[in-house]
């Protein structure tokens, strides 16, 4: 199959072919799309491409953003959520996988049910400088893993 | 009402076998549908019109059972190459412009529906995988594995013909075949560099080096 077909065929496609084409490849193809041709980057920068490979459910995440998300298009959207937000006043921080597009949501220590959690014996919670939620804690001392509840 | 000749049905199997690269499979037969005959006996209250919208339409919609092969509905279409292709009307409505088109009755009063966009060739190509998609696999893993290995097959192609696959899906906006087409497109794309990908598909760069710079410099995780 290599090699086959006329020189550029390919670019008497329609561009929302390309596009479809290219929104079934992953985020990292697209990125290095860009490269092949004008036609391929035009068609891979696109937003019809860049919100396939946002979570489907993205525009109600953003929307329990504490700080509001500004971007310019969906590719930079998604490179922005890539990088850590705060959402539920918060209370949860959320982030997209950059290979996959997958969701990552984090939460802080102080959400978690713990078992004995506020048995000084076994929990003790100590503040964390770098952590990202205002009134986090992380739980040291002696855990007993299988009784960690989310 | 359209009958289906003999030279007909020959001809619909030439342009088939010309077309098949590969052992004929079996294909469950679409739901032969009766157009109301003069007797009746089909049962069906559907009244049919003489518009070719309205006989398409009973054709397509009606559930009066069996009847014999020569009285299938066809429709005629003329390809952008000025060729005449002949196709049964259930097979040619899983497009859904020509769905439309038969249903806003835009054949202007002819029998014949032009196509300027798609070639014979692809037009056969594109109604053979029409025909077969005929059955939904709906839950049925017989089915489902059946049209995956059938589907796999027929994508198998040259990049020329995979082109006019996908040109012609869009055009005639045949959703099932369009996804195949772009998918196939798109694994061909998968992890390759852009060099590779340019000797794939026979494309010129046509960036400056400030241009090129630019792109590997936004998209540098990519590259990493």
């Amino acid at each position: 199959m290599a090699g086959q077909g006329g020189c550029c065929e390919i670019q008497r496609l329609p561009e929302e072919c390309l596009c479809q084409a290219i929104s079934m490849t992953t985020p990292r193809d697209a990125c290095t799309s860009e490269a092949v041709s004008a036609s391929f980057r035009a068609a891979a920068t696109s937003d019809d491409v860049w919100r396939r490979f946002l979570p489907p459910d993205y525009a109600e995440i953003l929307s329990r953003a504490v700080d509001p998300v500004e971007s310019d298009s969906m590719k930079q959207l998604y490179s922005n959520l890539c990088d850590p937000i705060l959402i539920d006043g918060g209370k949860m921080s959320f982030c997209v996988d950059r290979e996959t597009g997958g969701k990552c949501f984090m939460v802080p220590a102080r959400e978690l049910y713990i078992v004995w959690g506020e048995t000084p014996h076994y929990w003790t919670w100590r503040h964390h400088p770098e952590s990202r939620f205002m009134r986090d804690y992380t739980a040291v001392d002696e855990i007993v893993w299988d009784k960690l509840i989310s | 009402m359209a009958a289906v000749t003999e030279t007909e049905s020959v001809e619909k199997k030439k342009n088939r076998l010309m077309n098949s690269s590969e052992e004929e499979v079996a294909v469950e037969k679409p739901p032969v549908i009766n157009p109301m005959s003069e007797d009746d006996s089909a049962g069906a209250a559907i009244p049919v019109g003489n518009s070719l919208s309205d006989q398409v339409m009973a054709a397509a919609i009606s559930e009066t059972g069996e009847t014999e092969e020569s009285e299938k509905k066809n429709l005629r279409l003329m390809s952008s190459d000025g060729k005449e292709v002949v196709v049964e009307a259930a097979v040619a409505m899983k497009s859904q412009l020509i769905r439309q088109m038969i249903e806003a009755d835009c054949a202007g009063g002819s029998d014949v529906i032009n196509i300027p966009n798609v070639t014979a060739a692809a037009l056969s190509l594109i109604f053979r995988y029409c025909e077969k998609h005929l059955v939904d696999g709906d839950g049925d893993k017989a089915i489902t594995d059946d049209l995956k290995s059938f589907d796999e097959d027929f994508i198998s192609v040259d990049l020329d013909t995979l082109y006019d696959l996908l040109m012609g899906s869009n055009y005639l906006d045949v959703k099932g075949l369009l996804d195949l087409a772009c998918q196939k497109v798109a694994d061909l794309i998968k992890g390759k560099s852009p060099d590779e990908i340019r000797r794939i598909f026979n494309i010129e760069k046509d960036f400056s080096p400030e241009e090129e710079e630019e792109v590997n410099k936004e998209n540098k995780w990519a590259f990493e």
